[in-house]
C-alpha cells in the first residue's frame, strides 16, 4: 500500500447522513413505476392458477375484443421466441440446469404463461380475466419429504425421485460417523425452517422499450443486478449484449429475491418488442407472494457430538432443501452455504453434511438475506444449548471452551472456509455481559424468563472468482470502480454494484471523498445502468458491495490521489510526499499558503497542458478488484425473553448485538442495517411463514396473514461493534448487510428453551408463534390456563 | 360497474332500489381485499360514506347510538369513556389508515367471525337499526348475525345505526393473535361487569362461526360474584373460564388450531375477569 492510501482519512468512520435520503423522503425518488414513457402500454402477466398441470387450451379471442386490450402474447408464441433461463449456481450433478421462460407443464401457482397488453392497468386486468386457459391437472406434491416418496409425482425427468441435487459436504461421511461414534454424548434433533418471502417495500417491476431503429432493448427493472439481468435477458431473447441495456432506477429493497432475471420479466420485454411501444409491468403484492422466489425452507436432521468435558467432537447435518418448482438462479445454494457455515465459530474434530435439493410444486426458493447462514445458526446454536443442558454446563462457557481463539486465526474449517481474522470469544463475552445489564428485576407476572445466545461467523464478500469457479457459481466475483475527478474538481464514482436501500451511494462516496480530500457533497456515485456502469457479474448480493465494490473504490481513489499529488507537486514545485488534500485544496503539509485548489489541478490534468513528463492526461482511475479471499464477519447476539405459559406468547425484553464487520465506513448505516436485519430476523423467529394447502394453493398471499415485524415486536436493541480489519480487502471492510438476520431465531429460541427447559427438546421449528409455542407447552404439560 | 355515491339516506335507499344487487360499501377494509383477490365481482356499488344520516353518534336515554359510518378512529377518539372495550378493540384492528377507514356499520354488516368490535357489541345486547323499502326496523345484533359473514339484512336494507346500551362497570377487550395488534384475532373476548344489573356480560370472537355469547358462563359467574366488592373466588373464575372455553366452536386454520383457540378463549376469560375485579 502506498503512503497515500494508508493515510488516515477524515470521513471513514463518520456518521455521515445518507446523501440520497432527501430525495427518497420527499417522494422525489424515481422507481420503476414512476417512469412514464410516451405511449406506454400496461402488462398483466397471465399466470397458472394451479400447482401442477399441462396447459391444453389457450384462447385470448374474447380478451382481444375487450376495450383497451391491444395484444396477448400466448404461451406458444413466447416459447418459440425465447431460450431457457440458465440456473447460475450449478451443483455437481444437478439434474435440472435451466428452466423455460414458459413451460409446457406448469409446476407452481403463479408461474408465468403469457402477457396481455392494454392501454391501462385496469383494462389489462379486465382483459386478463377473459383469457381462457385450460389445464390437464396433474397430481402435485407440496411437502419436501413427501416429494422423496415412491408415490410422489415426478416433476422433472432429470431429477429422479424429485432430487435435483445430492452431495456430501465437509469431511467424508465415514470420518464424521467415526468421530460421532467415539464421542461421549450426541444430541440429535430435527429442525424445520419455514418458507419466507423477502417482502421488499417495492415489489418487482419492469418498463421495457424496444427501438426498432437501433435494435436496442432497454429494460428498467427493480433489480439488484443490472448486468446479470442484462446478460440473461440477451440470452433468453437471442439478442447481442450490446443491444440490451438494463437500468435499475431507485430500487425499494431487494433482500435477495431480486438477484436474477425472472421469466415474467423476459415476457414483458418480448411483448414490448412485438408491440414496438414501451410496456410497463408492476408486480402487485399478491403476485409477489407466488411469482417472486421464496427463501429459507429447509429440514435439518442434525447431530452434535461432544465429550464429558464439553469438548465438541463432531457436527453433522442432513439437509433437505425445498427448492420449489425448479432450481432457481441459486438452486440448492442456500443449503450448500448452510452446511458450509454450519461449524460457525467452533472447533470440531470432524464435521460434514449432506445436501439434498428437492423439487416440489411451490414457488421456487432462491436467495434471501442470510442465505443458508440463518439456518446454520439456528441448527448449530440450538444444538449447542442442548449439549449444555445435557452436561449441566453454562451455554456461554460451553461456547467459550470450543471457540476458535483469536490466536488460532487464520483457521480452515472442515468445509474449507478460511476464517480470516477476529476475536470470536470477545464478542461472546461482551454480549453476555450486555444482555444482563439493564434488565430490570423480573416482575412477578407469571411469565417465565430466559436468556439465549447465538454466535456465528458469516461468509461475506463473495468472492474471489476462483472460489466461485470451485463452487460452480457462474458469476465473476470481482467488482470494478472508476473514480474520476472532473474538470470542476468534483468527483464521480462509477460502480458496478447496485444499491437498493443499503446506503452505498453514501458509503462508497465516503471512501472516495476520504482518499481525495473532498467533502462528501463533492462526490457523486453513479450506478445501476449497464450503459454507464462498469461490468458487474454478480451485482449487489451476498454482502459484497462494500468489500468487493468498496475495495475497488479504495484502490482506484488511492491511485488517483497519488496522481493528484504528483501533479499538484509539479504545480507547487513541492515534493508530492509533503502534500495533503484538505476540503478540495492541495497544500503543503503545515503550510496552507503553498496551496492549489483541486479544481485547478483537475483543469490542468484534463487540459493536459504542462503535465510532468510521462503523465497521462486526465484524472481518472479504474480498478478491477477480484478479492484475495473471502471476508468473515462475526457476531454474538443475545436475547432476553418473557414467555407467557398460558398463551405461548414470547416477548423480547432485551436484545443485544456485538458485531465485527471489519473497518466501519459509516457507523450510522451499519447500525441501521443491523437494526433492520434483526427486525427481519425477528419476523423469521416469531411471525412470518408461507403456507400451502394439499393441492399447492398458497394459503397466505397478503400481509393480512403474512405478518411482518412492526414496532410492537422489535425491541430497542443494543448494538456494539469491534473492528478487526479484513486482511484481504483494501480498506479493511467485511460484509455486513445480512448479519442481523442470521442470529435472532437462534438467540430467541435458546432464550425460550432457557426460560422453559421442559420444552427445550421441542424448540426446533420457526416461526415460534403463540399457537405453536403453546402446543409445545401443552405437550410438555407446562401450559397454564391462567 | 356502477358506483352510486348518495348523500342522504333517501338517496341511498333509492340507489339500492335501482340496483337491488348492489354491494354496500362502507370503509372497504374487507370488501376491497375481496375485490382485489377477485373473490367478489360487484357490478354495482352503493358507497355509503357520504350519507349524512349514517354519521356521528348520539347519547340517548340509557344508550348511545352509533352511526353506521362511525370509524374505528372516531370510536377511539370520542367513545373511549362510554365504551372503553370498544375503543380498545378499535385500537387493535389495524394500522391508523385502516382505523380511519373501517366503520362500525361495516364491521356489523360484514359479520366476520373475527370482527373485533362484535364481541363487545353482542355482550352489551346492542341492536341494529335498519332502513329499507318497508320502513325501519330494529334487530338484536345477536340475532342479526346468523353465521360467518351472514346476516339477516333483507334486500334493499341499509344498516343505519347501532344502538349500544350504556352499562356501568368495568369492561375489557382482550385479543390473541400472532401479535397483539395489526393482525387478525385468533381469539378475542369482551367482558363487562354490569354493576347495576349485577350481571356478567361476555362476547367472544374468532372462536365460532359468529360472535358468541357464552350465556351459561355468564349466568354462572353472575351468581358467584360478590357484587358489593365486586369480588369473586379464584375457583369461580376458573370455572367461568372453563365454561367460556366450552362455549367455543372454533375451527383449525393456518392461524391456529381449534384446540388453541378454545384454550385461548379461556385464558382471556380469566384474565378479563381478573382485570375487571382489580379495576
Amino acid at each position: 500500500m502506498s503512503d497515500a492510501m494508508s493515510r488516515p482519512g477524515t470521513l471513514v468512520g463518520q456518521r455521515v447522513l445518507r446523501v440520497n435520503d432527501g430525495k427518497l423522503l420527499t417522494g422525489a425518488g424515481t422507481f420503476v413505476d414512476d417512469l412514464h414513457l410516451p405511449g406506454t402500454l400496461h402488462a398483466v402477466v397471465l399466470r397458472s392458477p394451479i400447482a401442477h398441470g399441462r396447459l391444453v387450451a389457450f384462447d385470448a379471442a374474447e380478451a382481444l375484443t375487450m376495450p383497451g386490450v391491444v395484444d396477448v402474447l400466448a404461451p406458444e408464441e413466447a416459447r418459440d421466441a425465447t431460450r431457457p433461463l440458465r440456473c447460475v449456481w450449478l451443483m455437481p450433478g444437478q439434474g435440472q440446469v435451466d428452466y423455460p421462460v414458459v413451460p409446457r407443464v406448469v409446476r407452481h401457482v403463479g408461474q408465468a404463461l403469457g402477457v396481455l397488453l392494454a392501454t391501462s392497468v385496469a383494462a389489462a386486468e379486465d382483459g386478463a380475466e377473459r383469457v381462457r386457459m385450460e389445464f390437464e391437472e396433474l397430481p402435485c406434491v407440496v411437502d419436501v419429504e413427501a416429494a422423496l416418496g415412491d408415490a410422489a409425482p415426478q416433476l422433472d425427468p432429470g431429477c429422479p425421485g424429485n432430487v435435483a441435487v445430492d452431495l456430501p459436504r465437509g469431511d467424508p461421511p465415514d470420518a464424521v460417523e467415526a468421530a460421532i461414534a467415539r464421542a461421549d454424548h450426541v444430541v440429535a434433533m430435527r429442525f424445520a425452517i419455514q418458507r419466507l418471502a423477502g417482502s421488499p417495500l417495492e415489489a418487482r417491476g419492469v418498463v421495457a422499450s424496444w427501438s426498432p431503429a437501433t435494435g436496442e432493448l432497454t429494460m428498467w427493472s427493480s433489480t439488484q443486478v443490472p448486468h446479470h439481468a442484462r446478460d440473461h435477458l440477451a440470452g433468453a431473447l437471442g439478442l447481442a449484449l450490446d443491444r440490451v441495456r438494463v437500468v435499475a432506477p431507485d430500487v425499494g429493497g431487494g433482500f435477495g429475491p431480486k438477484d436474477h432475471l425472472y421469466a415474467d420479466e423476459v415476457l414483458v420485454c418480448l411483448a414490448a418488442m412485438r408491440a414496438r411501444v414501451p410496456v410497463k409491468w408492476i408486480e402487485d403484492r399478491r403476485e409477489a407472494f407466488t411469482a417472486t422466489v421464496h427463501g429459507r425452507e429447509q429440514i435439518h436432521e442434525a447431530r452434535l457430538a461432544f465429550d464429558d468435558d464439553g469438548r465438541f467432537v463432531a457436527l453433522h447435518s442432513d439437509v433437505l432443501a425445498d427448492l420449489g418448482a425448479h432450481p432457481s438462479n441459486v438452486g440448492a445454494g442456500p443449503a450448500f452455504v448452510a452446511t458450509g457455515m454450519l461449524e460457525g465459530p467452533y472447533r470440531f474434530d470432524s464435521s460434514g453434511g449432506r445436501v439434498r435439493g428437492v423439487l416440489t410444486n411451490k414457488t421456487p426458493a432462491g436467495a434471501y438475506r442470510g442465505f443458508g447462514m440463518q439456518q446454520a445458526a439456528w441448527v448449530r446454536e440450538r444444538l449447542v444449548d442442548e449439549a449444555a443442558r445435557t452436561l449441566g454446563a453454562d451455554p456461554a462457557e460451553l461456547r467459550r471452551r470450543n471457540m476458535i481463539r483469536a490466536d488460532e486465526l487464520p483457521y480452515t474449517t472442515h468445509t474449507h472456509q478460511n476464517y480470516d481474522s477476529g476475536d470470536y470469544a470477545a464478542a461472546l463475552e461482551r454480549a453476555t455481559e450486555l444482555v444482563g445489564e439493564g434488565l430490570p428485576a423480573a416482575p412477578d407476572d407469571g411469565r417465565r424468563r430466559g436468556v439465549g445466545l447465538c454466535s456465528y461467523v458469516e461468509f461475506t464478500g463473495l468472492g474471489p472468482s476462483a472460489v466461485q469457479e470451485i463452487v460452480g457459481f457462474a458469476l465473476g466475483g470481482y467488482e470494478t470502480a472508476v473514480v474520476r475527478v472532473e474538470p470542476d474538481g468534483r468527483a464521480t464514482v462509477l460502480t458496478g454494484v447496485s444499491p437498493h436501500g443499503q446506503g452505498l451511494e453514501t458509503s462508497l462516496a465516503q471512501l472516495a471523498a476520504d482518499a481525495l480530500g473532498l467533502p462528501i457533497t463533492d462526490v457523486r456515485v453513479v450506478h445501476g445502468d449497464t450503459a454507464t456502469a462498469p461490468y458487474s457479474a454478480a451485482g449487489t448480493i451476498a454482502s459484497r458491495s462494500m468489500t468487493v465494490g468498496g475495495g475497488a473504490v479504495v484502490r482506484a481513489a488511492g491511485r488517483l490521489r497519488v496522481k493528484i499529488l504528483d501533479l499538484a507537486g509539479h504545480l507547487l514545485e513541492a515534493a508530492p510526499g509533503d502534500l495533503e488534500i484538505i476540503q478540495g485544496v492541495v497544500q503543503v503539509r503545515g503550510s496552507p499558503t503553498a496551496a492549489v485548489p483541486l479544481r485547478t489541478v483537475a483543469e490542468k490534468a484534463w487540459l493536459a497542458w504542462g503535465l510532468p513528463p510521462g503523465m497521462a492526461p486526465g484524472l481518472e482511475e479504474k480498478d478491477l478488484h477480484d478479492p484475495q479471499d473471502i471476508s468473515y464477519s462475526y457476531a454474538t447476539h443475545a436475547a432476553a425473553v418473557a414467555v407467557d405459559l398460558a398463551t405461548g406468547r414470547i416477548e423480547i425484553e432485551r436484545y443485544v448485538v456485538v458485531h465485527d464487520c471489519g473497518v466501519i465506513v459509516n457507523p450510522m448505516i451499519v447500525d441501521g442495517q443491523t437494526h433492520g436485519g434483526v427486525a427481519q430476523g425477528i419476523g423469521n423467529a416469531l411471525l412470518e411463514t408461507l403456507v400451502y394447502d394439499d393441492v399447492g394453493q398458497p394459503r397466505i398471499a397478503t400481509f393480512h396473514d403474512y405478518v411482518l415485524p412492526g414496532t410492537g415486536e422489535v425491541p430497542d436493541m443494543v448494538v456494539e461493534h469491534t473492528q478487526t480489519p479484513s486482511p484481504f480487502i483494501p480498506g479493511g471492510m467485511k460484509g455486513m448487510g445480512e448479519g442481523g438476520t442470521i442470529a435472532p431465531a437462534a438467540a430467541i429460541g435458546n432464550a425460550l428453551a432457557n426460560a422453559v427447559p421442559e420444552i427445550a427438546h421441542l424448540v426446533t421449528e420457526t416461526p415460534m408463534t403463540p399457537a405453536r409455542v403453546w402446543g409445545w407447552l401443552d405437550a410438555a404439560g407446562v401450559a397454564t390456563d391462567w | 360497474m356502477t358506483v352510486a355515491r348518495p348523500r342522504t339516506l333517501a338517496e341511498a335507499l333509492g340507489a339500492l332500489e335501482a340496483t337491488p344487487d348492489a354491494h354496500l360499501l362502507a370503509g372497504g377494509t374487507d370488501f376491497m381485499v375481496e375485490v382485489n383477490f377477485g373473490h367478489r365481482r360487484p357490478t354495482d356499488i352503493v358507497a355509503l360514506r357520504r350519507v349524512v344520516e349514517l354519521q356521528g353518534h348520539e347519547h340517548a336515554d340509557g344508550h348511545v347510538t352509533l352511526g353506521a359510518m362511525l370509524t374505528y378512529a372516531e370510536i377511539e377518539a370520542d367513545l373511549a369513556e362510554d365504551f372503553p372495550a370498544l375503543a380498545a378493540a378499535g385500537r387493535t384492528v389495524g394500522s391508523p389508515q385502516i382505523r380511519n377507514a373501517g366503520t362500525i356499520g361495516g364491521n356489523v354488516g360484514t359479520a366476520s367471525p373475527a370482527g373485533d368490535t362484535l364481541p363487545l357489541l353482542v355482550a352489551l345486547d346492542a341492536e341494529v337499526d335498519l332502513a329499507g323499502p318497508e320502513g325501519t326496523r330494529t334487530v338484536a345484533l345477536d340475532e342479526f348475525i346468523t353465521g360467518p359473514k351472514r346476516t339477516d339484512r333483507r334486500p334493499g336494507e341499509i344498516i343505519t345505526r347501532v344502538r349500544v346500551p350504556r352499562v356501568t362497570g368495568p369492561q375489557q377487550f382482550l385479543k390473541i393473535g400472532t401479535r397483539n395488534a395489526m393482525v387478525i384475532s385468533i381469539a378475542c373476548l369482551a367482558l363487562v361487569l354490569d354493576l347495576d344489573a349485577r350481571r356478567v356480560r361476555c362476547g367472544l370472537g374468532s372462536v365460532g362461526p359468529r360472535p358468541l355469547r357464552p350465556r351459561a358462563a355468564e349466568d354462572f359467574l353472575s351468581g358467584e360474584i360478590d357484587w358489593d366488592g365486586p369480588r369473586a373466588a379464584p375457583g369461580a373464575v376458573r370455572r367461568f373460564a372453563e365454561l367460556v372455553a366450552e362455549a367455543c366452536t372454533p375451527i383449525t386454520d393456518q392461524r391456529g388450531t381449534a384446540e388453541y383457540r378454545r384454550h385461548a378463549a379461556g385464558v382471556l376469560a380469566r384474565r378479563a375477569v381478573e382485570r375487571s375485579l382489580q379495576s
